[in-house]
Parts: structure tokens; C-alpha cells; sequence
């Protein structure tokens, strides 16, 4: 134990003057000042809107106003049917849809179909403009028959609208897994190349504490780390401590994934900028189950093979509490137990790499 | 108290052996040099030895106890290892890197102050190791190595990059290691080093060893001690050299009675003569 802590303070003396570790920290505090002050709360979006019309009002619209007012409609919009409508849809993430048919009870009946992230302000902008649309075929001035105006209705997609909570704190959960999670494999890769650069390493091997002990120590730096970058980022922003624990433990076994994946990169590599390009690389892949947060649409099977679906879905659900709270555990459970193999596995390669070496 | 027999080391596990059937043995308290050129197999065998590498075929006994695959703890806790390349955290002062090594032992080990003034940076302790010359930075990594205060201790080219003043330090602070009863494995190409500090030596190249003994000896064995004369002919000083060995004496003594002496000097073959007279190869 004592060994641990001594080792465990050398790498902190030289942990606080390792320029990724003072860069994560200093990036931290900015990206967070930046989330308060500088994201907006809500962002703009342009929608575009497929419509299927199985009554020819559009059509009739068109036919009288936009050869007049010289208007050049798009056709792509119009589609022949709902399952071309919602392909198109699945195709372009932002698209609405808006099927106008002869209704049972009134004349005309307006379905909207939105994608599950769409914003409500968003749908109450076409919701709006389809009340004006209709209102022109009933003059006077926008008003209509109170059928046609109680005939809009919204259905979604999906189930998940989240557009209630803050864009800057929706951005929140990839930023914290990029920033802190998945910062420990450059952390890593850089204390370890520095230790087999200067050949400290091998003066420590000529000791009595052992390979574990170094790599184990390491790994409580990187951690200690991540709880202050961690904290800097999330308490701010969200506002507090809630879902901060759940959250936090989400984060720890993704800092833990990251680090061992650095330990595997430092066995292979001496220099630490030397195996930059390939970092860089992992975190691009690394990244890429962040789409599939913002649009939930785009799933495929491969994604969830990315541990760091698990850490985004986990944060996410831990950061904004709904009905999915077994997605945190279900999260922890899988990148727990991928961290179980790669500890194990990283410090056999590390020490198997480091014992060729004289 | 150290005995290889029939080391055999290969980094890529096939036919090409950095260390090739290598066996000597090392007394208590001795100083064992190991003489080579660059890649004859000295660092490897250093590193087999104090347990850096895998002991992959042979035997290492160290006090009756034969070595199975890595070593203990027990054993790093006895050992000292300073390599040639200096192995310092340039983050850390000179003192913290010394208190840092301290840290990992289960014994005794010296005042990490003690050790800097022996080595002559006393004055650098609080001093960011990174902002150290070469020279400086290898005094630290001689320091660290001689920390636990070791039973055995293992150096490589202990004196290289060193101005002739810290060498001599250091070259008396092993004088001194080895009265204490340290048993010492030293591994240089600098013939003067070994010749001045190693009871024994071996000369190893190929990762095979060609001899093992004293210097004396081999320069005994090997060598043929010569006599140089400086002497006035015509006006001018000239020199010849006389072996001293067989007729070559008769020779000598007549040369010196036919003409105007003025110097006569003797000298004897320097280790690397005899190496480069068993090995074909100079030592650098």
C-alpha cells in the first residue's frame, strides 16, 4: 500500500506537469464557460416537409396562387404514399411529414409525422403554417371551418422527445465522454511513452515493485483526473448534483476503457507521438455513436459494438432522468465487464511488451 | 556467489543469439568486468542477470539458489542496476527522484542526500533533473542505482560522458562499494576502467566469452612486456623498441652498450591489445 501511494504521488508530481493532463483541465473549464455562456439553450433548425396529399388541396393551391405569384414548387416534396413519405424521412433526419386526406367527421384530416427529436416549436411553426394554408381556401382573413381546424394531429415517429431540456446541456454527454472518458487513452499513451522515452521504466523494473503496481497506479492518477475534469464540466451545467453519482460512475469505467486501451498503444509504441495518428483514429471511431444520440433513427447494429455507445446512452440517461434508468446499469454492466477483460488483457500485453526489452 | 552456466539468450526466440553459451562465475565481493565491443552481448547478459529479461536457456545461481523464470522480490531488493543510458524523471528534482526509488524498497536504504553529495550534485538537489547536463543526469542514475545499498551491483559504463574528475569520483565510490563486501558486475568497453577497478574481467564479442581472468594475468599470458630507448645518433634522437622475451633481451643489452642511451621506459600490453590479439576486434 505504501508503495502504491508512493508511486501514485510520483505520477501525480508528474501528472500535474504533463501537458495533455493540463490541457484536459484547462479545456475543461473553458468547454464548460463556453456551455454556459456561449451555446445557445435552443438551436434554429430547418425543416423540410414531405407531403402527401390524397385530396388534391395542395394541388388546387398551386393551381390558382403559384402559376399566378410565379411560385416554383418543389415536387420532390410530394410523395404517392405513407411508406415513401416515412423512407424519405428515415433517409433525411430533419424531414416532417403531412398527410392530408378526407376525414370521417370533418372534411379534411392533417396527420403530422415528425421525427422523435423534432421540437415542439418546431411543430407548432408548421402546424401554423398549415392553418394558414388552409384558412386561404376559406376566406375571410385566415379563418376556416372549425372542422378542418380541429382536424391537425401530431403523431411521431418514435417515442423520446427531449426537446424540453437544453441544447448546451444536451451536448453535454459526447463532451464529457470525449473530454474525459475517452482523454485517459492520450493521458496514458503520453505518461507511458514518457516513461519508456526517458527509460524510467526500466529502472523501476530493477525494483521490488512490480508491473501491476505501476500500471495500477496510473490508472488511480488518470482516475483522480477524470473526477475533477468530470466535475468541472458537469456540476456547472447541469446545474447540481443530480444523476451526478450514476453519471460519474458511467464515466469511470469509460476513463478506465480509455486508459487500458492507452496502455495497449503504449506497449507498442516508445515515443508517444509516434502512435498520435492512430489515437486520433480510435477517437474518430470512438465518436461515432454521438449521431446516433442526436438521432436515435440512425442505430444500426455495428454502433452498438462502440463501447462508447454505452457511455453516451448511460450519461445520457443518468444526466436526464426519464423512463429509460436501466439504461445506465445495463450500460455499467457492459462497460464494466469490457473493462474486467481489458485490464487484465492490457497488463499482460504491457508487461509480455516491456520484458523484451533490456 | 554468481555462477552462469551456459546462458543462451535469443531476442527473436530463433537461431541468432545475442548471448551465446556464456558461463562464469563471480566471487563475493569481487569486481567482475565484462569486456566488449558495442553489441557483444554485455548489456544482455546484464539484463538476464539482474532481471530485466527472461532467462531463457541456462543456469543462474545466485548464493546455491538456482533462478527459475524471473527473479523475487527478494532478490530486486538486493540488487542495484545503473545503465548507460541516463534513466531519470526529468520532471522531478534530483532529490525527489532519489526519494521517489527510495520509496520502493522493503529495506534500508541510504540518505538520498548522502548519495548526491558522494556524487557531487548536493548542490543540485532541488533542481528540475531535466535541466541537467548528460553527465549530471547519468551521476543520478549512478545514485539511484546504489540507493537500497545493494548486495550486488550491477553498472554499465558507469564513467562514460564523465570529465576525468567525476570519473575518478565514481570510480572510488565502487572502490569503496566493493570494501564494504559489494560483489560488482560491470559491463564497459573502456579497457582503462576495467583494468583500474576488475579483479577479473572476461572478454566477451558475439556473445560468445573468449577469456576470463585477471588483467594481470592476461597481459601475462598474452602479452609481451617491450622496452623503449631513446637514444643520440648523428645528432639526432631516436627511438627503438625492444621485445623482452628470448634473444630479443641479448639484443637490447648490446643496443644499450653500442650506443648514446639517453632513455630507456617499459612497458607493458594494455587489455585492449590483448583483446584486439584474441578477438581479431577493437573494443570500440
Amino acid at each position: 500500500m505504501r508503495r502504491i501511494f508512493n508511486l501514485f504521488k510520483k505520477d501525480v508530481l508528474l501528472g500535474i506537469k504533463d501537458i495533455f493532463i493540463l490541457l484536459e483541465l484547462a479545456f475543461a473549464v473553458v468547454i464548460m464557460f463556453m456551455l454556459l455562456f456561449i451555446f445557445p439553450k435552443e438551436i434554429k433548425q430547418d425543416a423540410m416537409v414531405y407531403i402527401y396529399d390524397q385530396t388534391g388541396l395542395i394541388q388546387n393551391i398551386i393551381d390558382q396562387f403559384a402559376e399566378k405569384a410565379d411560385i416554383d414548387m418543389d415536387m420532390e416534396l410530394f410523395v404517392d404514399n405513407r411508406e415513401d413519405m416515412i423512407a424519405g424521412m428515415t433517409k433525411n433526419k430533419s424531414a416532417m411529414g403531412i398527410i392530408i386526406s378526407y376525414g370521417e367527421e370533418t372534411l379534411y384530416e392533417t396527420e403530422m409525422l415528425v421525427q422523435p427529436y423534432t421540437t415542439k416549436a418546431m411543430m407548432k411553426y408548421v402546424e401554423t403554417e398549415m392553418e394558414d394554408m388552409l384558412s386561404i381556401l376559406h376566406p375571410p382573413f385566415g379563418t376556416y371551418p372549425l372542422e378542418i381546424y380541429n382536424s391537425v394531429r401530431i403523431t411521431s415517429l418514435q417515442e423520446g422527445l427531449r426537446d424540453e431540456i437544453p441544447f448546451n446541456k444536451r451536448v453535454l454527454p459526447p463532451i464529457i465522454m470525449m473530454m474525459v472518458g475517452i482523454i485517459g487513452m492520450f493521458a496514458m499513451v503520453s505518461l507511458i511513452g514518457q516513461e519508456r522515452s526517458d527509460a524510467t521504466i526500466r529502472a523501476f523494473r530493477v525494483t521490488p515493485a512490480g508491473l501491476w503496481g505501476f500500471i495500477f497506479s496510473k490508472h488511480l492518477m488518470l482516475m483522480a483526473v477524470s473526477i475533477a475534469t468530470f466535475s468541472i464540466l458537469y456540476i456547472p451545467v447541469i446545474g447540481g448534483f443530480q444523476g451526478y453519482l450514476q453519471a460519474l460512475l458511467i464515466i469511470m469505467l469509460t476513463v478506465i476503457f480509455g486508459s487500458t486501451i492507452g496502455i495497449i498503444l503504449g506497449s507498442f509504441f516508445d515515443n508517444p507521438m509516434t502512435s498520435m495518428g492512430l489515437v486520433v483514429l480510435l477517437m474518430l471511431v470512438i465518436s461515432l455513436p454521438a449521431i446516433s444520440l442526436f438521432a436515435p433513427v440512425f442505430s444500426p447494429l455495428w454502433l452498438k459494438f462502440i463501447p462508447s455507445y454505452y457511455t453516451l446512452f448511460g450519461l445520457d440517461a443518468a444526466m436526464f432522468p426519464d423512463n429509460n434508468a436501466h439504461i445506465i446499469w445495463q450500460s455499467a454492466a457492459i462497460l464494466g465487464a469490457l473493462d474486467l477483460v481489458l485490464v487484465f488483457l492490457s497488463a499482460w500485453i504491457f508487461s509480455t511488451r516491456i520484458r523484451r526489452e533490456a | 556467489m554468481i555462477e552462469v552456466k551456459n546462458l543462451i539468450y535469443s531476442y527473436g526466440k530463433n537461431d541468432e543469439f545475442a548471448v551465446n553459451d556464456v558461463s562464469f562465475d563471480i566471487k563475493k565481493g569481487e569486481i567482475f568486468g565484462f569486456l566488449g565491443p558495442s553489441g557483444a552481448g554485455k548489456s544482455t547478459t546484464q539484463g538476464i542477470l539482474a532481471g530485466l529479461l527472461e532467462l531463457q536457456s541456462g543456469e543462474i545461481i545466485i548464493d546455491d539458489q538456482a533462478r527459475k523464470g524471473y527473479p523475487d522480490k527478494v532478490f530486486f531488493n538486493r540488487i542495484g542496476v545503473g545503465f548507460e543510458r541516463p534513466n531519470v524523471y526529468k520532471k522531478l528534482t534530483a532529490i525527489d527522484n532519489l526519494k521517489f526509488h527510495a520509496s520502493l524498497y522493503d529495506r534500508e536504504t541510504e540518505d538520498p542526500m548522502v548519495i548526491l553529495e558522494a556524487v557531487g550534485l548536493a548542490d543540485e538537489a532541488k533542481k528540475k533533473a531535466g535541466a541537467f547536463s548528460k553527465g549530471m543526469m547519468q551521476r543520478i542514475g549512478f545514485a539511484r542505482s546504489m540507493i537500497n545499498n545493494p548486495d550486488i551491483w550491477f553498472l554499465d559504463e558507469p564513467t562514460m560522458g564523465l570529465d576525468p574528475t567525476t570519473a575518478n569520483s565514481i570510480k572510488g565510490i565502487i572502490k569503496k562499494k566493493q570494501k564494504e563486501g559489494t560483489t560488482i558486475f560491470l559491463t564497459t568497453h573502456n579497457m582503462f576502467v576495467a583494468d583500474e577497478l576488475c579483479n577479473r574481467v572476461a572478454f566477451i564479442v558475439d556473445g560468445k566469452i573468449v577469456a576470463v581472468d585477471t588483467p594481470k594475468n592476461l597481459k601475462l599470458k598474452y602479452g609481451h612486456p617491450v622496452v623503449t630507448v631513446e637514444y643520440m645518433e648523428e645528432k639526432k634522437l631516436l627511438s627503438k623498441t625492444f621485445k623482452m622475451t628470448g634473444k630479443d633481451k641479448l639484443i637490447f643489452q648490446k643496443f644499450i652498450s653500442d650506443h648514446d642511451v639517453k632513455t630507456i621506459h617499459s612497458g607493458e600490453p594494455t587489455l585492449e591489445e590483448i583483446f584486439i590479439k584474441l578477438t581479431g576486434r577493437g573494443l570500440e
